[in-house]
């Protein structure tokens, strides 16, 4: 499914891009914890975005494909048992009067049981838990 | 032809053809059964399966770690330790195809398909089991996904098996008749480009549920379950476990349902086998609704390439040809004998002479197929009655007629089809007349001009199916020649208790067809008593000897070979009770009848014995018998019943492959709303012909079930998936299998041909044949007229029909003559 949204952050652009590899900021960010650098690129975490059913923490391994002062491109691959969520997301940063505009888009994938069983839900919830961790994240930049 | 005969000339009255009530409902209505999670086990623990998210990948690494934290766990099974452990699964298939490495949980490194078994964990409880499977970290490398059977034998598509080289599990061809000449000489000939059958399964009310114990000391393990297929399910496990067949006891209770599908429970039962053995702990399994969508079995999904029909202007159809792609799913397990089990109906209902299919089985990343309710035939029937019905809109023929036209005729029986099978008996032409009559045909068409134009289409549909029964082994050679199968056989056991009262134990495992009632019935009369008085042994076990290699309950077959061995065993009981009561009656024993509970004298009946006399002598005064009634005698009768089947010639792909051909005639009435695409069940109706009943009641009963399961496939059911191999019905909200809410009325009537080659007449029915899918489909077509969309798949959603309304599929098929 492809979901899309819009926020607005205090931070600069290249603030924003630094927090990629910052496991440290990161750990401080509502729904994540136990961050860690597990290689150029790449972070690992466990992301608990929230659900009707509570937070559902998801094993999630977070991939740089490219970071540029206006756009980055992350791959997010979470697991949990036998689901598993892959979403490919694309960041726009644009300057804004208060900080940077941020426009993000995201072709998500469900896979496991929540493909079946979730497939009327998991848009809204997708779009909610990216659009959450994103600002959250984009607020201790 | 069989020798089994049901008479023993000592009944004087005949429960058999009457519709007794069930006797296992009693049980079960008070909630007195005993289903598979209701066995209580000391120190039981329980089984949680960590599954692939994906449907094609590389396993890089598992980390089990994490287990170690929850509270109540008890250890795992990884999939390196299975593949040292097992063997893999037999396969049926010939070489390069056999290649196959199918093992209880992930083999090769990989996973095939979204929902397969990467771990088995174990947990002191259900939940520590569960969580403790959340805890394991799998990680994986995504591989390209399969999930249309066409592009899975495109170039260059990704190999599910390496081993095996392709995506083709197994190819075959027919060849009967000349279809060439016909299509080339014919006065017409329809072609299709496609046609779909699509993918659901029989999803039983009970999920699998496996329970293994393992006794170190004597080294055996005990299988507690529904297993609809015991000595088959013994066989694979003992095979791939290295274990004697001996030391394997499987046991069924109450079972809440197969339909065929439960003959895969092979899979996860040797898993479970492993951890109970590994552990010297009793494991249970309870699947989920989801697991058993995952992998549970999905009928075979198959895809028709290229069909042309010969017909000439009378309105005599000729024959037909087809290429099929057999979409399996990720294993063959079962399969590929659906390659061959659909020929059993190659005919379908109809006087063609001519026959060509090309089939090829095709694996993808989907889950793995297993029998379903009317196993391989159905998508054959299916294709030739849209072929049928396709034929008569496109050429102008009235649909009644057409088939009336073409049927096989009641004095062409036995009938021989076109690959040497022998289609019993039948009458479809009192079975169509009857059926029409139940719908109100004439009435309908009315309505239909009635509502012509008003945006509420009215359809009338017409399915004939075939029930093809008591499966000929000796087919699996078509698909194999070196399987050592031949004919078919089961196994049953009557006996008198020390105190004169009867049990009964047969191979067949019931999952609610009633065969402890129609048993019952069966050996009451031969006994001359009432079927209360009959104890049918529930379930299955395997180490009551009532078995054959064929055992279970599978392929529609339970009315001719459960109940031949139960009359022949009960004939042995007979001539026992005989024997002593003419020692003890010093009466010949020929003059001896059977009534009441008592042997008497048929020519005095003061002179009698209750059954409690002769079993008291036997069992407690045996020194009060002649030495040769005492030496001989011990009131046990185990028969086998020999279904008279031949091997067929494998080269010639001919010989008879089932002993007998059950029909069914259904209509319906549909009502489709042009705005919205959605089809309404005006009226259904279905004619059932299984030969000589034995209970009515139960018959009518299961004819129901079927129609019901057919009519959510036509309508409701469907394992769709995600073009990343997603199941997209993992559960009964996006799966809907129709309840009393979505249907009308069923009315039922019934023809009697009784089977010429049974032991009473009656012929196996359970499974249906499919007839709804067959019959809705061309009510939706009769709806939509013949210059409109063409109904091509057998699952017609609101959606599908909508694009049908707006003339879909109408460019796929031509009038080329």
């Amino acid at each position: 499914m492809n979901l899309s949204g819009e926020f607005t952050a205090a931070a600069t652009p290249q603030a924003l891009t630094g927090l990629l590899s910052d496991a440290g900021r990161l750990e401080g960010v509502g729904g994540l914890s136990s961050v860690s650098v597990s290689g150029a690129d790449t972070l690992d975490c466990i992301f608990s975005p929230v659900t009707s059913l509570g937070r559902i923490p998801l094993r999630t391994t977070i991939t740089t494909l490219s970071a540029a002062p206006d756009a980055a491109a992350l791959r997010v691959v979470g697991v949990r048992g036998h689901q598993a969520v892959d979403a490919d997301i694309a960041l726009e940063f644009a300057p804004a009067d208060s900080g940077t505009t941020v426009r993000w888009t995201a072709d998500v994938v469900v896979r496991g049981g929540a493909a079946s069983v979730g497939q009327r839900v998991w848009s809204e919830l997708a779009s909610r838990a990216i659009g959450d961790v994103l600002a959250a994240a984009a607020s201790v930049a | 032809m069989t020798q089994t005969t049901s008479d023993t000339s000592t009944a004087t009255t005949s429960w058999t053809g009457q519709s007794v009530p069930r006797i296992e409902d009693d049980r079960l209505l008070k909630a007195n059964g005993e289903f598979g999670d209701d066995t209580p086990i000391h120190g039981l623990a329980y089984v949680h399966f960590v599954r692939s998210p994906y449907a094609h990948a590389r396993i890089t690494s598992i980390d089990v770690t994490g287990c170690d934290e929850i509270p109540g766990y008890v250890g795992c099974l990884l999939p390196d330790e299975a593949a040292t452990l097992t063997n893999p699964f037999v396969e049926l298939q010939p070489e390069p195809w056999s290649n196959e490495d199918d093992r209880c949980l992930a083999s090769g490194g990989k996973v095939r398909y979204a929902g397969e078994p990467v771990v088995a964990v174990a947990g002191a409880s259900r939940e520590a089991a569960r969580d403790a499977a959340a805890a394991v970290v799998i990680e994986y490398e995504q591989l390209d996904v399969l999930v249309d059977a066409k592009a899975a034998v495109a170039d260059g598509a990704p190999v599910l098996h390496e081993a095996v080289g392709g995506n083709v599990g197994w190819h075959g061809a027919w060849d009967c008749g000349d279809i060439g000449f016909a299509l080339e000489h014919a006065d017409h000939v329809i072609e299709v480009d496609e046609l779909h059958f699509h993918r659901f399964s029989a999803t039983p009310l009970e999920n699998s549920v496996i329970t293994c114990e393992y006794d170190a000391g004597m080294d055996v393990f005990k299988f507690i379950g529904g297993c609809a297929m015991p000595q088959f399910t013994i066989f694979m496990i003992g095979a791939a476990l290295g274990h004697s067949a001996e030391r394997i006891h499987v046991v069924s209770k109450d079972f809440g349902g197969s339909f065929g599908v439960k003959i895969g429970m092979y899979v996860p039962a040797t898993a479970v086998a492993l951890l109970a053995r590994k552990y010297r702990r009793p494991m249970r399994w309870v699947e989920t609704r989801t697991e058993h969508h995952w992998m549970g079995g999905h009928a075979n999904e198959r895809t028709f390439l290229d069909v042309r029909m010969a017909i000439q202007n009378d309105g005599t159809v000729l024959g037909l040809e087809y290429r099929c792609l057999d979409d399996i799913g990720a294993y063959s397990r079962y399969e590929p004998l659906g390659g061959v089990i659909w020929s059993q109906v190659a005919n379908a209902c109809y006087q063609i002479k001519h026959l060509k299919v090309d089939y090829t089985t095709v694996y993808t990343n989907k889950g793995p197929v297993h029998p379903v309710r009317g196993y391989s035939r159905m998508q054959h029937l299916w294709v030739v009655e849209r072929m049928m019905d396709i034929a008569a809109h496109k050429l102008g023929f009235d649909p009644v007629e057409f088939r009336l036209t073409n049927y096989i005729q009641p004095d062409q029986y036995p009938y021989t089809t076109v690959n040497g099978c022998v289609y019993d008996s039948g009458d479809l032409p009192q079975s169509l007349n009857k059926v029409l009559d139940l719908i109100d045909y004439d009435k309908m068409r009315a309505l239909q001009a009635e509502r012509r134009g008003t945006g509420r289409r009215i359809g009338i549909g017409i399915g004939s199916t075939l029930d093809s029964g008591t499966n000929n082994f000796g087919q699996a050679r078509i698909i194999n020649a070196y399987l050592p199968f031949a004919g078919n056989t089961e196994g049953g056991l009557v006996r008198m208790g020390q105190d004169g009262s009867i049990y009964a134990v047969t191979g067949g495992v019931a999952f609610g067809q009633g065969h402890e009632t129609t048993s019952a019935q069966v050996i009451a009369d031969m006994l001359g008593i009432t079927p209360g008085e009959v104890f049918v042994h529930r379930g299955g076990d395997s180490s009551l000897s009532a078995q054959t290699g064929f055992s279970g309950s599978y392929a529609s077959q339970f009315a001719v070979t459960g109940i031949g061995a139960l009359i022949n065993a009960t004939k042995k009981l007979v001539d026992e009770i005989k024997t002593v009561g003419a020692a003890m009656l010093q009466a010949p024993k020929d003059d001896l009848v059977l009534e009441g509970g008592f042997v008497k004298v048929a020519s005095d009946h003061e002179r009698a014995l209750p059954f409690a006399a002769i079993a008291g002598t036997v069992f407690f005064a045996p020194g009060a018998l002649p030495d040769d009634v005492a030496d001989e005698v011990n009131l046990v009768g185990r028969a086998v019943y020999r279904a008279p089947l031949a091997l067929p010639d494998v080269d010639k792909k001919y010989g008879n492959l089932t002993l007998t051909y059950a029909t069914q005639v259904h209509a319906c009435v549909v009502e489709i709303d042009d705005e919205t695409g959605e089809t309404t069940l005006l009226a259904y109706a279905m004619v059932d012909d299984c030969g000589t009943p034995i209970n009515p009641m139960i018959i009518e009963g299961q004819v129901q079930g079927a129609t019901v399961h057919g009519i959510g496939a036509a309508l409701f059911e469907n394992f769709g998936y995600s073009p990343e191999g997603q199941l997209l019905g993992g559960n009964f909200y996006d799966y809907h299998a129709p309840t009393a809410y979505d249907l009308p009325t069923l009315r039922y009537g019934s023809v009697v041909s009784p089977s010429p080659f049974t032991p009473i007449g009656a012929k196996g029915m359970g499974e249906g044949g499919g007839a709804p899918q067959h019959t809705v489909c061309a009510a939706i077509q009769d709806a939509l007229g013949a210059d409109a969309g063409m109904v091509l798949d057998s699952h017609n959603p609101p959606e599908r029909v909508l694009d049908l309304v707006n003339g879909q599929g109408a460019e796929r098929v031509r009038v080329l003559r």
